[in-house]
């Protein structure tokens, strides 16, 4: 696991690991789970039949293409490449690859300076013991519908002089945000959310080594929580097993309080504030929400299900409370203050139901 | 360029030969890299003066012009040498363009340093002024007067470290050296003698700040200050020209109060140069362009092309001798201008024609206030399309969106009539403020600044007409979040308390509880809002 | 001579006064040896910083408490000096880069690697990873949310992260998601009136019931202001009376002043005069949403709903643009130049149905 986290590059870490050797392993901080059950290889990977069948023939020894990975996050592209890369080069795992991400400065310098001189170093095709290997290097750009355009530009030259010796593989949540120069010199490969099944199964796997105790429920209630993010569903049952400790056995109201996700009947209520048509009790509500530290932004994130599925609503003020809603959604998400926003809300709300 | 390559011990020692002008046209290597291009003892040849290397001031050397007139210049072609300008410099006092009353403060001056010579403080001052007001070509004649030795700091371009790596802090290496070279030069040059010469007076110049000091650190200015006041042997001088932004503001920003009056800083600042002295050192300009050694190079330019630059000039000498230069050249065609509408404060009240070339002058600062003006009182002719097209006025600006926007946001407000019409003008100086924060696109802030003026101006259906001064715009400084008392009431554990938070949840409380002043205090607090 | 808020604040889990399930759930955390990166979310003054100090002390003992402050000095990529405060202890640091602006980036980065790449010094010492405490998270920029989440990753064998903010709308999923959210709801009424009752109980005060209500009224369930507005009470009046005035923050009070300022006149002219006052309360470090908000809530009050509708409308609107934008003045001028042109429609449409 710790070679997840140094990818030897930050000189320090990966210095400091060698002389002390064995002590490592036994003083080994605790790993989160995430990291814990990142899949080790690609045939552990969850669902993606298509980039993990295309990476399965590379590991078998087919050239690898350029990578997009893009998907929702905690669909596994970080781990599916990680795994793929560790299968094919073995132990040379950590020279091979170099791992930049978003808290790196991946301004248009580093772009030109040490992607490139990573790309121009050779790579042979047999190991120091003789046995074979690829004759590549991966570079895996993680997050990178964060590089700002000018560096993607660079990028794409890079990509294309030493396409003999390097690999690409760039990771993001949304491929919108790559420029098509460098999208049309990758195979795109989408990440699904992953479906219910998957998660349980992946779930319960966790659970029994880790011996958990949960409510056979709860498991459905993670997943709901999660929308289809493995990796926030994982951390939620780890979060919650700890914060209640192992004699507990987790509950759906547990999850829900620790996930910060806000109980329905908030939801009720504030329909029914809503249909009062009171300003003064709407105000009221909304400071209250506030000071039980609930997310607007959940609750808005919430009340798109909840307007859409509501039995009492006809479908034009649906349409007009959506409209508002998704509105709402954006400048919250844009830094927009939320006592406005939900403010904001109510008073369209309480309109379209008059 | 051959002083730029030297290292800078022999650049910043490098003195100005001002005391010996006659010996100059003997060929003593000019060593001030500014005003001073290469080639100085080769050009001797070129009959046009470049006797004494002065700074390029604009005031009329005669004497030299007296020594260097005989001449061979007819055989050689007349060509403009780099050096045209210094023959215009000025050499005595009564030639300076300058107010005889700010020679009179420099002089008292220099009068008290040779009273206190070798005593302890080191005398400093500091001159002030916009550009092209003479604070140079004062010092050096007044110096010259005293009899000094000027030695000027230039600063070193050869100890820059280049960072290649754009985004890796540079290390403190580079900030240090060059610090360093400045505190050095400070405190040796003005103990030990240059090895060249046997003056014994000399007066240390700093006009070129060193970056350092301008980025940051004013505490090591302090500190500089206050080890030249103990150990500096001559007087110091510091020459810095006034900025309109204050954050190039030098003399606001390495000169506080404090620090003038804690070293005893006599400042003396310069006003920009008035027309009618101006108008006489063109005159004098003219006639040296009439002497021998210049007719061939150019032809006198008529009286109104003249005018047009003392008024385009605006005080600025330098500036006005550099178009007299051109305008005047043989072979250039004589400069269109243009009629412009000044109103001149005479008591009449009448108005005069003025003129001003149209391709040179300086008048940005004008243009902003006439421009604001323009885009707050809009005119529409008679098609209803507007007189000043806010397209213009957008290209006129578009070098500082940002700033133009702030005056039109400052100064749009009194001259609406009506809420209705502020609303589309606040609401497109808004997305205006918006797009001009949007740094991804290079397009954004000229079309932002377009709204903006094109907005205001649509806006205001019924201007309300009158004269209103400008204002500049406001900046915010947020007050220091807590006095020494109320810190202290706060402990540690606050210490990480942002600024935001403690002027929101702290700030009134603790001003009461710290006071521990009883029953008036909050109370007071109210009023000292209320004011 | 520290403030009361200070002097007593619970320095232990067990002390606390509300919240006294989350409390043990919060020692049960401690009890393993595996720690997850941790986000405190609540209102301002419900005790976030409080908890997060318990907790230290619960998983490192009373050394936490041996707090220096020190200014850290970073250079961005651009050059630039940027000066932030900090407090720390042997174990763990907290910082608030919200001041360093637009460069909270480089503070949270360069502050993360600097901690991280120095172990703890006892190597058989309760934990071996440091604690890096962010207040105020959400006033990070996105761009600086971006960057912490995968350092946070990457260093979390020897740091982890403990960070309070207001609220989990302005942090991005991807933090989000790598973080314990404990909630800390704000304390009820009766639960702050039973505290402001103990404190002036050990400080040798009576409060009489009627004060004690009043300042947990005006105190808007905030518990750090209502102590901090008792010991003012207490400056200003001691002992305490049942019908002594309780001071306000004083840019509320402005700020309501201001709010009548623009239901009284609505021209340009006036316009103006309010700008002055918006600098004003900006120039003394009033938070612009907080402004608009405040302005909200007193601008609404006497409108019927359609105008209140209308006027949060507009409010959203240009929050959210000033939010992006650079000179927050401009937006909060424009919100009241549209709210006065409502408003003036508003009351002659009031006066012409009066006529008939």
């Amino acid at each position: 696991m710790q070679a997840f986290l140094k990818t030897g590059k930050s000189g320090a870490s990966s210095g400091s690991d060698k002389p002390q050797g064995g002590s490592v392993e036994r003083r080994k901080p605790p790993a989160p789970w995430v990291e814990k059950y990142r899949p080790r290889s690609v045939d552990d990977v969850v669902e993606q039949s298509e980039v993990v069948a295309v990476l399965r023939k590379c590991v078998e020894g087919a050239d690898l293409p350029n990578m997009l990975l893009y998907g929702p996050p905690g669909t596994g592209k970080t781990s599916t490449i990680l795994a793929a890369a560790r299968q094919i080069f073995g132990d040379m795992y950590k020279d091979r690859i170099l791992e930049l991400n978003a808290s790196d400065e991946r301004g248009i310098n580093v772009v030109r300076t040490k992607i490139k001189n990573f790309s121009q170093l050779s790579a042979s095709h047999v190991r120091p013991d003789g046995r074979p290997v690829p004759p590549f290097k991966i570079i895996i750009l993680d997050e990178a519908d964060s590089m700002t355009h000018a560096a993607q530009s660079a990028l794409r030259r890079t990509m294309e002089k030493e396409s003999s010796s390097t690999r690409f593989c760039l990771i993001c949540n949304y491929v919108s945000r790559i420029i098509v120069p460098i999208t049309s010199r990758c195979s795109k490969f989408r990440f699904k959310p992953l479906g219910e099944e998957k998660i349980i199964a992946r779930l319960q796997h966790i659970c029994e080594l880790e011996s958990v105790k949960i409510d056979p429920d709860a498991y459905k209630t993670i997943v709901k929580i999660s929308g289809g993010d493995l990796r926030r569903a994982i951390t939620t049952l780890q979060s919650c097993f700890r914060l209640q400790g192992s004699e507990h056995t987790i509950n759906t109201a547990d999850l829900f309080e620790m996930s910060g996700v806000i109980p329905d009947y908030l939801l009720d209520d504030f329909m029914d504030v809503c249909r009062s048509g009171n300003y003064e009790r709407l105000e009221q509500f909304v400071r209250d929400i506030g000071y039980s530290a609930y997310s607007v932004g959940q609750m808005m994130e919430q009340l798109v299900e909840f307007i859409v599925h509501h039995p009492n609503l006809t479908d034009p003020q649906k349409a007009k409370i959506c409209e508002k809603l998704g509105e709402c959604c954006y400048r919250l998400q844009d830094g927009g203050s939320e006592y406005l926003q939900i403010m904001d809300l109510g008073c369209c709300i309480i309109l379209a139901l008059k | 360029m051959s002083a730029r390559k030297k290292p800078w011990i022999k650049s910043a020692f490098s003195e100005l030969n001002l005391t010996q002008t006659t010996a100059v046209s003997e060929g003593t290597p000019a060593k001030r890299t500014r005003s001073t291009p290469h080639a100085s003892t080769k050009t001797q040849r070129n009959r046009n003066v470049n006797s004494t290397p002065t700074l390029a001031a604009a005031l009329v050397d005669i004497t030299a012009e007296d020594e260097d007139g005989c001449g061979d210049n007819s055989e050689s072609p007349p060509t403009v040498t780099e050096k045209w300008m210094e023959s215009f410099a000025p050499t005595s006092s009564e030639e300076l363009a300058v107010h005889p009353k700010k020679i009179g403060e420099l002089r008292d001056w220099l009068r008290h340093c040779e009273a206190m010579r070798w005593k302890v403080p080191a005398q400093i001052c500091l001159l002030s002024g916009p550009t092209g007001a003479g604070k140079t070509a004062t010092l050096q004649v007044l110096a010259k007067e005293f009899g000094y030795q000027l030695q000027e700091w230039i600063n070193p371009v050869d100890c820059e470290v280049i960072n290649t790596l754009g985004d890796q802090p540079s290390g403190g290496s580079y900030l240090g050296s060059h610090l360093e070279a400045f505190k050095s030069f400070l405190l040796r040059a003005s103990r030990y003698k240059s090895l060249l010469n046997a003056q014994n007076k000399r007066l240390v110049l700093v006009e070129d700040f060193p970056n350092v000091l301008l980025s940051d650190a004013e505490a090591n200015f302090d500190d500089l200050l206050e080890k030249y006041s103990i150990y500096g042997k001559s007087p110091l001088v510091f020459i810095v020209a006034d900025s309109k932004s204050r954050g190039l503001n030098i003399s606001y920003k390495l000169f506080p109060d404090q620090l003038k009056a804690k070293h005893r800083i006599n400042h003396i600042s310069f006003n920009s140069i008035a027309a009618t002295i101006m108008q006489k050192s063109m005159k004098t300009f003219c006639a040296i362009m009439q002497q021998k050694g210049n007719k061939a190079l150019y032809k006198v330019p008529s009286s109104t092309v003249v005018d047009s630059i003392v008024v385009g000039a605006q005080g600025d000498i330098r500036n006005a001798l550099i178009n007299l230069h051109l305008s005047a050249l043989k072979g250039v065609p004589n400069m269109p201008t243009k009629q412009l509408n000044v109103s001149v404060t005479s008591k009449g009240r009448q108005r005069k024609m003025q003129s001003t070339l149209k391709s040179i002058g300086r008048d940005e600062s004008i243009t902003l206030m006439h421009a604001v003006g323009r885009v707050l009182n809009p005119k529409c002719n008679e098609e209803k399309r507007l007189q000043h097209s806010p397209e213009v006025l957008t290209e006129a600006f578009c070098t500082e969106p940002r700033n133009f926007v702030n005056f039109i946001h400052a100064n749009y407000l009194p001259h609406f009539r009506d809420i209705e019409d502020v609303l589309p003008a606040i609401n497109d100086l808004c997305l205006s403020d918006f797009m001009l924060n949007e740094y991804r696109d290079d397009a954004l802030p000229v079309m932002g600044l377009n709204l903006a003026i094109r907005g205001t101006m649509l806006a205001n259906k019924d201007p309300v007409s009158g004269w209103m001064p400008v204002r500049g715009p406001k900046r915010i400084n947020v007050l220091p979040p807590a006095t020494l008392a109320e810190q202290k009431l706060l402990g540690i554990g606050c210490a990480d308390t942002s600024k935001a938070l403690y002027a929101t949840e702290y700030k009134s409380f603790v001003k009461c509880i710290a006071a521990r002043s009883p029953k008036e205090m909050p109370i007071e607090n109210e009023q000292s809002i209320e004011d | 001579m520290a403030l009361w808020v200070d002097k007593y604040r619970p320095r232990e889990l067990t002390k606390l006064d509300f919240h006294k399930e989350q409390a043990e759930n919060l020692r049960n955390l401690c009890k393993q040896s595996d720690f997850p990166h941790l986000m405190f979310y609540g209102p301002s003054g419900a005790g976030k910083k409080t908890r997060i100090m318990c907790l230290l002390r619960e998983m490192y003992g009373a050394g936490v408490e041996r707090l220096r402050s020190e200014t850290m000095t970073f250079t961005t990529p651009s050059n630039r000096k940027v000066e932030v405060m900090t407090v720390s202890s042997n174990y763990h640091l907290e910082v608030n880069p919200s001041d360093a602006g637009m460069y909270d980036r480089t503070v949270v980065i360069d502050l993360i690697k600097q901690v991280a790449q120095t172990h703890q010094i006892e190597i058989n010492g309760q934990r071996e990873f440091k604690v890096i405490v962010i207040s105020e998270g959400d006033e990070l920029t996105k761009d600086a949310q971006h960057a912490l989440r995968r350092t946070m990753e990457k260093y979390v064998a020897t740091c982890r992260i403990i960070m309070s903010v207001n609220s989990t709308s302005r942090i991005i999923p991807a933090i989000r998601s790598r973080c314990l959210g404990i909630r800390v709801a704000a304390p009820s009424e009766a639960e702050m009136t039973a505290i402001l009752q103990s404190t002036c109980k050990r400080e040798g005060l009576a409060l009489p019931v009627e004060l004690a209500k009043r300042v947990v009224d005006k105190s808007e369930r905030n518990l750090r202001r209502a102590l901090l507005m008792l010991e003012a009470a207490k400056v200003a009046k001691s002992p305490f009376t049942a019908q002594q005035e309780v001071p306000d923050l004083d840019w509320q009070v402005f700020l309501r002043e201001t709010a009548s300022q623009i239901i009284s006149e609505q021209t340009p002219a006036k316009l103006e005069k309010i700008r002055d006052r918006l600098y004003e309360l900006l120039t003394q470090g009033v938070p612009p949403n907080l402004i608009f908000r405040g302005l909200v809530e007193h601008l609404v009050s006497n409108c019927d709903m359609s105008i209140k509708a209308k006027t949060l409308e507009l409010a959203t609107e240009y929050e959210h643009r000033m939010q992006n934008g650079a000179k927050h003045i401009f937006h909060l001028e424009a919100f009241v130049a549209q709210f006065m042109s409502i408003y003036k429609k508003f009351m002659s449409e009031l006066l012409m149905t009066d006529d008939f």
